[in-house]
């Protein structure tokens, strides 16, 4: 991915030299090799200027403008946006294929001789040359006729064919035995394009439903070691349709009417052109990919650090490659290609008897750097207010928002530790579960909170070392103006300057009052760290979390 | 030897077998198209049947979205597909590589059953291509019938379109105007290849407007009583006026083909009528298939039990046959397995036939005990169940052959939602009931009844759609997206005349904001 172009296609180049066989030759047994990379290279360099891996186009053929009709045509050369070399497919049938190293073979219709054909051989894929060799056209594997309607892969044999200022090339790539190919999924499929555009459209559907997403909660609960599983709604094609609800239908079994019918969700023993009807499918997304989409849909800006990094551990990676070093870091892939390209270049290669024997010169090492990683320095401070006034709801919301925060802040800082603290008249520190669930009722002094975290910090995270991010969320119902006079002095003197930003999320509750938002904005109007934010309800939580994280504290 | 065997990729010994299956499919009476069998790894057979069985269709992300629901559910071990077969001449069948022997033979019956299906059963006739590949009129076999449906050719022709067109304006227009196209789907009218209809009288350019109105005879000097002038005038008027309204009604009957319509009068551009045009065709190809599924797989599900357990298998197979039927006909309580109910109407035809339980006589005997014991000793079993594969769909099929001792034997039943519980609660045993809801169920292919009824609505070139209300309220959402659509199609406002909660109600849309009126019961 990081090569750039040329680099490609020269290797594309390279590999259609590798691929070149006889016809019904076996394919050099790595089918996951070079050869398969080569082809997947070149399709992501050249990609927008092929058409359709694996198109059946049997009655239309568009080059460069004409029209052809060929039964069994061989594939879909679509008019390159900047065509760099003209060919007429229907001369180079007529021409005949020159396979070389083997007899001329006609190709009236596209069809290889019966001889070609061999069950081994998966995918034929077409080159074209430009009149300096090089490749500028591929196509995905083709497919042909056989049979009368019969889609198959093409089977062919390896040709090259002169053309006016040009040539084709015919490729083929096969499989060594079952299990590789299954392995591997080496033959790409004509579905992979529909599949991922789907995935991409899926993605956009996480990111214009993230709202709705994010505060359903329906995101977490599924999280496992490093998997968020989200249930998606398939997409859905609407129509004219009955409400579903209000239908109703004809079952078949026991029961006496008034039964409640069971869950019915197993979709049984599924059938081809059965299982409509359920809706949810689940997209697997890495956390470091949900923290991206959230990203990207609420536009955060990348979190500066504080720069203050300490060199906790050095760590050996091996990256590269070099001509020397043990015979235990040999690396052999690289070793045989290199002897690989020699034969070549020397003239010696026989693709009847593909021997390859590696010279000292050809013997590629691998080679390690030593990095200095920086260890985890970023440490967030949940407080949360659970005096009686914070209800279930206040407290789904700021589980919702602190996971998001969680899930945006990990993407950030390589290691991230998290600290809970709960308060109502006092503070405690507590784990992630409790913190969560705890509900307790009296007053409330937060205060206590802040000089608790105040604590931490001084206890476990100097602040020159450490990114702090404390977050506190409540009701806004604080106890009386003394405390929240000595809240305000915390905030000035004790946590806003060791902090990276601090933020109080003031969640909407019916019992509350809501003062305290208001006295800190009164108190400390320009404070830049200090980020304040009200949550109304569930749909609020996306506007919340971009309040919070916007700026990149 | 058939064309199936020639041009087979299968390996030898599944070879022999379908070489034996087709065989004895053909001494049961079974009639086929030549079929070719295909043997596919598990993410072929996934990928293929997310393209709904044609290697060869157009790029669009849902087959991608049916792709993944696929693998998904074959990875995590939830289903997995044991065949397919699509009904092309000669038909394409596919089989899952890795499958046991037994499996491969019991879906090889299964598949001949379907082959048979498609060939012989009226609603496929639509399905037959001319020689340019569109979908002709039906013509009645004369001879051996071996109809062009070069399907894989047709959907590769049309795959071939999208990506010329998509090469062209690229993959956003394109794409999003499938969409659209996809949400106006169902509105074909999937009996019309069968109904001829007369459409309108011989094309009169001007209104005539001399009028004889028909006279009730009377004697002279009783004309005037008997057709008196005031009554004459008032006649002539109310016949101009119904020859004007039609005249300048568009279109002059109401429309199910809501596509065709569309196609032939939106003002769309060339790609655009390609594509509408491409969906139209596609849902008509496959609307047979879902006017007839109980139907389909209950003939073959009948004749691979048959084949099955008379003549392929083997004494060791027939556990593992067993345990695999039973699978595949297994019923969960809410939904009807079309397999199920379908062999065993099947059967149940087979054996009243054979015993001569219909016709008048039966009908009149309340006799239960007479009833149980009848039996003519007729044998004309397999005789009715051979026709009844040829004329019949679904909702006829139910219609005559769902007995109300059928009802009950396999315990049918109507359920429907209970907001008080929140959950769907068994409504009620009754046979007639059960029969209706499942007829209403099926009707249309389960699709409400929406028909155009004028293109030049108020005269303002709004497109007035009216939706049939059998009783069930549209899903109103969905309602709203599918105006939209056709909007973005007619390009003008669409308006959709339906019942809300029993209020008759117009819904608009003029492309950007959807109202709402309702019409007063007057």
């Amino acid at each position: 991915m990081e090569r750039i172009g040329r680099d490609r296609l020269r290797n594309v180049e390279l590999g259609l030299e590798l691929e070149e066989r006889g016809p019904g030759e076996r394919c050099r047994d790595e089918p996951r090799g070079e050869g398969r990379d080569v082809d997947r290279m070149a399709r992501e360099e050249l990609g927008d200027r092929f058409d359709d891996a694996r198109s059946v186009q049997r009655t239309h053929l568009e080059v460069n403008g004409a029209t052809f009709t060929v039964r069994g045509s061989l594939g879909a050369f679509r008019k390159t946006r900047e065509p760099r070399v003209s060919f007429r497919l229907r001369e180079v049938l007529k021409e005949g294929v020159q396979a070389r190293g083997g007899p001329a073979h006609q190709h009236e219709h596209g069809e290889f001789p019966a001889e070609l054909c061999h069950p081994s051989v998966l995918d034929v894929s077409i080159v074209a040359f430009n009149e300096s060799s090089q490749p500028v056209h591929q196509t995905g594997p083709v497919w042909a006729e056989r049979g009368q309607h019969n889609a198959r892969p093409l089977p062919g044999g390896a040709c090259s064919v002169a053309l006016k200022g040009g040539s084709f090339h015919i490729g083929y790539a096969s499989h060594g035995n079952q299990e590789k190919r299954r392995a591997g999924r080496s033959v790409t499929l004509k579905i992979d394009r529909d599949h991922s555009r789907f995935r991409d459209i899926v993605r956009g559907r996480i990111r214009k439903g993230l709202r709705e997403y994010i505060s359903h909660g329906e995101l977490i609960g599924k999280q496992g070691k490093d998997l968020v599983s989200i249930p998606i709604p398939q997409i859905d094609v609407p129509r004219f349709t009955f409400g579903s609800k209000n239908q109703g239908g004809v079952g078949q079994g026991p029961g006496q009417p008034g039964d409640a019918l069971g869950d019915g969700e197993e979709s049984g023993q599924g059938q081809a052109g059965e299982g409509e009807g359920d809706h949810i499918i689940e997209v697997d997304l890495t956390l470091e990919e949900l923290a991206d989409i959230l990203g990207q849909e609420l536009e955060l800006p990348a979190i500066e650090d504080k720069g203050k990094s300490r060199i906790l551990s050095r760590k050996d990676r091996y990256t590269g490659i070099r001509r020397v070093g043990p015979e235990s870091l040999k690396s052999f892939k690289r070793t045989y290609r290199e002897a690989l390209r020699r034969s070549i270049a020397a003239g010696t290669y026989d693709p009847k008897s593909p021997l390859i024997v590696p010279q000292a010169d050809d013997k590629r090492f691998r080679s390690y750097r030593s990095e200095e990683e920086r260890a985890a320095n970023a440490v967030i401070i949940y407080m949360m207010d659970v005096s009686g006034s914070m209800g279930d709801e206040q407290k789904e919301i700021v589980r919702i928002e602190s996971f998001w925060i969680d899930t945006w802040l990990r993407r950030q800082y390589d290691g991230i530790e998290s600290r809970y603290i709960i308060h109502d008249a006092v503070a405690r520190e507590v784990d992630r579960d409790t913190f969560f669930k705890t509900r307790e009722s009296g007053g409330t002094m937060i205060s206590s909170a802040y000089r608790l975290a105040d604590e931490i910090i001084t206890r476990d995270y100097p602040a020159s070392e450490w990114n702090i991010y404390p977050f506190h969320f409540s009701d806004g119902d604080n106890w009386s103006t003394d405390d929240t006079r000595l809240c305000i002095d915390l905030l000035k003197n004790s946590l806003l300057p060791v902090s990276n930003m601090f933020a109080y999320g003031q969640v909407h509750s019916p019992y509350g009052s809501g003062q305290f938002i208001k006295d800190l904005r009164e108190n400390l109007p320009s404070e830049p760290k200090l980020v304040l934010s009200e949550i109304q309800d569930r749909e609020a939580i996306v506007g919340s979390i971009k309040e919070f994280l916007g700026k990149g504290h | 030897m058939p064309s199936g065997f020639k041009d087979s990729s299968l390996p030898l010994y599944l070879l022999r077998e379908q070489q034996r299956i087709e065989e004895i499919a053909r001494a049961q009476g079974l009639d086929f198209f030549p079929t070719i069998f295909e043997i596919l790894s598990y993410d072929r057979l996934n990928e293929i049947a997310a393209y709904g069985g044609f290697p060869t269709r157009y790029p669009h992300w849902r087959f991608g979205m049916e792709y993944e629901r696929l693998s998904k559910s074959y990875e995590y071990g939830l289903s997995k597909i044991y065949e397919m077969v699509i009904n092309t001449n000669p038909a394409i069948a596919y089989l899952l590589e890795g499958n046991s022997l037994t499996d491969q033979k019991l879906v090889m019956c299964h598949v001949y059953g379907h082959v048979d299906f498609f060939k012989n059963n009226y609603m496929f006739r639509s399905t037959d291509l001319d020689a340019t590949g569109r979908m002709v009129s039906l013509e009645p076999p004369s001879g051996p019938y071996d109809p062009n449906r070069r399907w894989i050719d047709k959907m590769a022709n049309h795959g071939s379109v999208v990506r010329r067109l998509i090469g062209r304006h690229g993959i956003e227009p394109i794409e999003s105007f499938i969409d659209t196209c996809l949400s106006l789907e169902n509105l074909i009218d999937p009996q019309s290849p069968f109904i001829v209809r007369k459409r309108s009288e011989p094309v009169e350019e001007d209104i005539p407007f001399d009028v004889t109105v028909p006279r009730l005879r009377a004697k002279d000097y009783m004309e005037e009583y008997i057709n008196p002038a005031p009554y004459i005038e008032a006649e002539k008027k109310r016949i101009l006026d119904e020859r004007m309204a039609r005249k300048v009604s568009f279109p002059e009957q109401p429309e199910q083909d809501i596509l065709l319509f569309l196609i032939e009068h939106a003002p769309l551009e060339k790609w655009e009528r390609a594509i509408l045009t491409i969906i139209r065709d596609e849902a008509y190809y496959f609307a047979p298939q879902a006017q007839t599924k109980i139907m389909n797989e209950g003939w073959a599900s009948y004749h691979h039990s048959k084949l099955m357990t008379e003549h392929v298998l083997d004494f060791s197979e027939i556990v593992d046959y067993a345990d695999n039927n039973a699978g595949v006909m297994a019923t969960n309580g809410r939904q009807l397995n079309p397999y199920k109910l379908g062999v065993e109407l099947f059967r149940n035809i087979e054996e009243r036939w054979d015993k001569g339980q219909f016709g008048r006589q039966w009908d009149a005997c309340d006799d239960l005990a007479e009833r149980r014991h009848w039996d003519l000793r007729l044998g004309l079993g397999k005789k009715r169940i051979f026709e009844v594969r040829k004329y019949y769909n679904d909702v006829t099929f139910l219609d005559e052959f769902l007995t109300e001792e059928f009802a009950m034997e396999h315990g049918l039943f109507t359920f429907e939602w209970s907001e008080r519980r929140g959950s769907f609660e068994v409504m009620s045993r009754e046979f007639r009931k059960v029969k209706q809801k499942l007829l209403s169920q099926l009707t249309n292919g389960g699709n409400p009844v929406v028909r155009v009824t004028h293109g030049n609505y108020e005269n303002r070139g709004e497109l007035f759609i009216e939706h049939q209300h059998t009783g069930i309220d549209l899903r109103l959402d969905y309602a709203e997206r599918v105006l939209e659509a056709l909007v973005r199609v007619w390009k003008r406002p669409v308006v959709l005349k339906t019942i809300i909660s029993e209020e008759p109600v117009l819904l608009r849309y003029d492309g950007k904001v959807h109202g709402r009126h309702e019409l007063s019961a007057a």
